[in-house]
């Protein structure tokens, strides 16, 4: 059994975090994820918020585990995790469901507010590997947990890129409100403009039209003044 | 793949923009669900807002009957994976509480 432990913390308050956590993927540092489905999920009466998923991954398996426990075209591993908002807590805790009669990698995360500072977060996270059974157990036991130790860098870079995406957004909400009501006011104003252009030359028509029915009124091509006109 | 605009560059062009679930039948009903269950849980969980009557729900159960009757399809028991922890065959091998002896 071999047991792996870290710590990081991030530069962002606790309640941006835990909102990057349930949007982590996809991402570019852990393209192998293929699916996460929710199972259950509900609150319970202190308010804390229990969620049960499912994920898969595409690839990832080291081809000397493949060798000894077969090549799954899919890995799929069980979640769990508690989201507490009064105590601002989130733990994850996940185990993989294939090769879990010979291999059982079980993770741990607790995200917090960092003790000595509010706008910082701390992830601590511990993962226990154990192979059974099959041959170079241990041997099997050390490189995953190499593996978790290298995912767990990959996993952190991965929150920073979905943390500063939802920044990103934000900014661009609020640019986008502001952009249609700068684009409303020209629309607007290129209508009305348009409208005065078209109403200006329907009436310079009308008065030439209003002009040539009075040319055609009159006999003579001299220009009609008043007293040109017939007398009805 | 479309040029990427975006301050990360690279990193943004392969990339797709919402994770999809284990069957691709399920894929609308995720989406959405995700997208409801997202805006709750900034806006009313995170604020203490937890006993009014959660918006998502309905679309959850549907959304997670479809994810279970992919996993029946499949021979994945949703009953057996949410006992999982519990019924592993290796609980027996680690220090995790739990006393000896599987179900």
């Amino acid at each position: 059994m071999k047991f792996w432990t870290s710590e990081y913390t991030f530069n962002h308050p606790w309640d941006k975090v835990v909102q990057a956590a349930w949007r982590k993927y996809p991402n570019p540092m852990n393209p192998a994820v293929a699916s996460i489905d929710v199972l259950d999920r509900t609150v319970d009466e202190k308010g804390v918020l229990h969620t049960h998923r499912i994920l898969s991954s595409k690839w990832g398996i080291p081809s000397w585990v493949q060798n000894i426990m077969g090549s799954p075209s899919i890995m799929y591993s069980n979640e769990k995790s508690e989201v507490d908002p009064n105590n601002k807590t989130m733990v994850l805790k996940s185990r993989n469901i294939t090769f879990c009669s010979n291999i059982a990698v079980d993770e741990h995360l607790v995200y917090s507010p960092h003790p000595s500072d509010p706008a910082k977060t701390l992830l601590k996270q511990e993962a226990v590997v154990l192979v059974k059974g099959v041959p170079l157990s241990s041997y099997m036991e050390s490189l995953l947990t190499t593996t978790i130790s290298s995912n767990a860098n990959k996993g952190r870079q991965a929150m920073n890129w979905v943390i500063s995406k939802i920044d990103e957004e934000l900014k661009d909400l609020s640019n986008t409100a502001s952009k249609s009501t700068d684009e409303f006011i020209h629309h607007t104003k290129k209508s009305l403009d348009d409208i005065t252009v078209s109403a200006k030359k329907s009436m310079d028509d009308l008065s030439s039209v209003a002009k040539k029915s009075l040319d055609d009124l009159l006999p003579s091509s001299s220009s009609p003044g008043p007293q040109a006109l017939p007398k009805f | 793949m479309a040029e990427s605009k975006g301050e990360s560059g690279k990193l943004m062009d392969h990339n797709p923009k919402v994770m999809d679930s284990l069957d691709k039948k399920c894929n609308d009903l995720k989406h959405a669900y995700d997208s409801c269950f997202n805006s709750w849980f900034s806006e009313k969980f995170l604020k203490g807002n937890y006993k009014e009557a959660i918006p998502c729900e309905s679309i959850l159960k549907m959304y997670s009957d479809c994810v279970k009757e992919a996993m029946k399809a499949r021979n994945m028991d949703p009953v057996l994976y949410a006992k999982h922890w519990e019924e592993s065959p290796m609980r027996k091998f680690t220090d995790n509480g739990g006393k000896n002896g599987t179900t």
